[in-house]
């Protein structure tokens, strides 16, 4: 069978349960424009790095909503296994790329809406005012740097257990936005701190959008670190999910 | 012999632990048949089913799977599996995963004749997978494993938290399935369900096979039985013993029940009746019994076979 088919018959299935319940879609699009609306409410055109505060926010709560939405992929696997769907699916001709790639898409399709929620509401409000080329190339630099984040999504689907997966993937997406810089922006951290969260892929993913509205690009150092990252815990989630197969 | 085998399996071992689940066991199903494999909860059922369906590695000993090793990929679309733990997504519905997994298929049913088959049609097929009664998502088990018309099914425990209805449409399943010339291999601790369904069962105690046959060949030739009655106490049993044929036995239990056991035919229920009769013996609650698979498992291991 045509493996594109069989990719794609999976992610409409992974869709439709997604499209069924919307509670987490309206969270993870609620708590960044909130957020942004707080975090830049007084000081919007104020200078942060080399660009003012409103941009700024508005990629990293982008990239904060993106990246629960990734995330949150693993909350769903945590699930699939415990109801042994997991095994159900290893007697199908479905393969472990197949399924993965399934799981990236859904992921990606749930952060869509948050990124842009967050760009119009900083648009609407008057608190970033860019070109369409320049918000289009943000959002897709912001997306490139969620490649390794989905990854540990579908990693963490396998290391938490469904009754317990809600609060570690919350308490993780909390820890990576915090280390990322998302919350506080990396310029107010210590210099040996800073240092840390360069060394991880969250910060790139906001650096990435900030850069393009800066005029530049996030360059090589920032592309490696996302590159590595991405191949690793892919490498992983791909192992994990053929030996839960094996064991489940 | 000669015949075809669908699964051989030779001296399997398989340890969790310091727990030896499967000890050295060993049992081949025809093809075309319906072979059970019955025993008590932990007697190592479950676990050599997962080993035949690639889920396991055997730690010795092995097994062959339509003539290929159980794990090798291109199994997948000729065997169907029926699994315990459900195997299903809570959130997703009935209809959606029947179709995914027919989707895999060359030539699936079609699936919503299969889901009127097993009773999901209307509210069932489109309601989320965790609202449904527990003999729904086994009777949707049961239909994600045959959808894909394979020729070989593995159904573990497929009846078991069944109530009498959903117990005989899978019942009936099986018997199609059969008729269509399907290979079943089906574990069950339910003796009658072993009896009723299969051409052959194997039984298994403590991870070893302590018989194999088929149904009426572990009864004795089906002659075997017993013949109960009730009467007032202290019957001279050797008395009617010298009535019966050489090898008949009989015992009274407390209650004034009796027990006359041997080759229970119309001649020997006769014998029996008219001695009763001669000396006087009102016997009430007569009752002929053949010997079930269950006392064949506590002849054979000395235990009782339903916890």
């Amino acid at each position: 069978m045509n493996p594109v088919m069989v990719t794609a018959r999976y992610t409409r299935f992974e869709m439709a349960r997604i499209g069924r319940n919307p509670r987490f879609l309206i969270f993870s699009m609620f708590l960044p424009v909130i957020m942004f609306a707080a975090f830049t409410s007084a000081d919007a055109t104020d200078a942060l790095g080399d660009i003012t505060v409103g941009p700024y926010i508005m990629v990293s709560m982008a990239s904060f909503g993106a990246m629960m939405s990734v995330v949150s992929t693993g909350g769903r696997i945590a699930l699939e296994r415990a109801g042994g769907w997991s095994r159900q699916l290893r007697l199908t001709a479905l393969t472990s790329g197949q399924y993965i790639t399934s799981k990236i898409i859904g992921g990606f399709t749930l952060a869509l809406p948050a990124l842009v929620a967050v760009f119009v509401e900083a648009y609407a409000l008057d608190r970033a005012r860019l070109s369409i080329g320049t918000y289009l190339e943000a959002g897709l630099w912001v997306l490139i740097g969620m490649l390794p984040l989905a990854a540990l999504g579908i990693l963490l689907g396998y290391l938490v257990r469904a009754d317990n997966a809600g609060q570690l993937i919350g308490g993780m997406t909390s820890l990576l936005a915090l280390a990322g810089g998302v919350w506080v922006p990396v310029e107010q951290f210590p210099h040996w701190l800073a240092d840390v969260v360069k060394a991880l892929p969250m910060y790139w993913s906001g650096q990435a959008g900030r850069e393009v509205i800066a005029g530049s690009w996030v360059g090589w150092h920032g592309v490696l670190v996302l590159a590595v990252w991405t191949l690793v815990l892919g490498r992983l989630a791909a192992r994990s999910y053929a030996r839960d197969q094996l064991r489940a | 012999m000669g015949e075809i085998l669908a699964v051989e399996v030779v001296d399997l071992v398989k340890t969790y632990g310091r727990a030896r689940a499967v000890d050295g066991l060993s049992f081949e199903v025809p093809a075309g048949k319906v072979t059970a494999l019955l025993g008590p909860n932990g007697a190592g059922k479950t676990t050599t089913v997962e080993i035949c369906e690639g889920f396991r590695r055997a730690d010795a000993g092995t097994a062959r799977v339509l003539g290929a090793d159980p794990r090798d990929p291109r199994l997948r679309p000729r065997v169907g599996v029926m699994l315990q733990s459900g195997g299903m997504y809570p959130g997703a519905k009935a209809d959606e995963m029947l179709r995914l997994v027919a989707a895999h298929h060359a030539h699936p049913l079609d699936p919503d004749a299969l889901l009127a088959r097993v009773g999901l049609v209307g509210a069932p097929a489109r309601t989320p997978f965790r609202r449904l009664s527990g003999g729904q998502k086994q009777l949707l088990s049961l239909a994600m494993a045959v959808v894909g018309r394979p020729e070989l099914v593995f159904l573990d425990e497929p009846t078991a938290g069944l109530d009498v209805r959903a117990r005989h449409d899978t019942w009936d399943l099986v018997e199609q399935l059969r008729s269509a010339g399907v290979t079943v291999v089906l574990t069950t601790h339910a003796m009658d369900e072993a009896e009723k369904l299969a051409d052959q069962v194997v039984i298994i105690n403590r991870g070893r096979v302590v018989a194999a046959g088929a149904p009426i060949e572990l009864k004795g030739g089906g002659a075997d039985g017993e013949l109960r009655f009730r009467a007032p106490g202290r019957l001279d049993l050797g008395q009617l013993l010298t009535a019966l044929p050489v090898g008949s036995r009989a015992v009274e239990r407390a209650g004034g029940h009796y027990i006359v056991s041997g080759t229970v035919d119309a001649a020997f229920v006769a014998a029996v009746m008219a001695w009763c009769a001669n000396n006087g013996v009102p016997a009430t609650d007569v009752r002929v019994e053949q010997r079930s698979l269950e006392d064949v498992f506590v002849d054979l291991t000395g235990s009782e076979l339903t916890p």
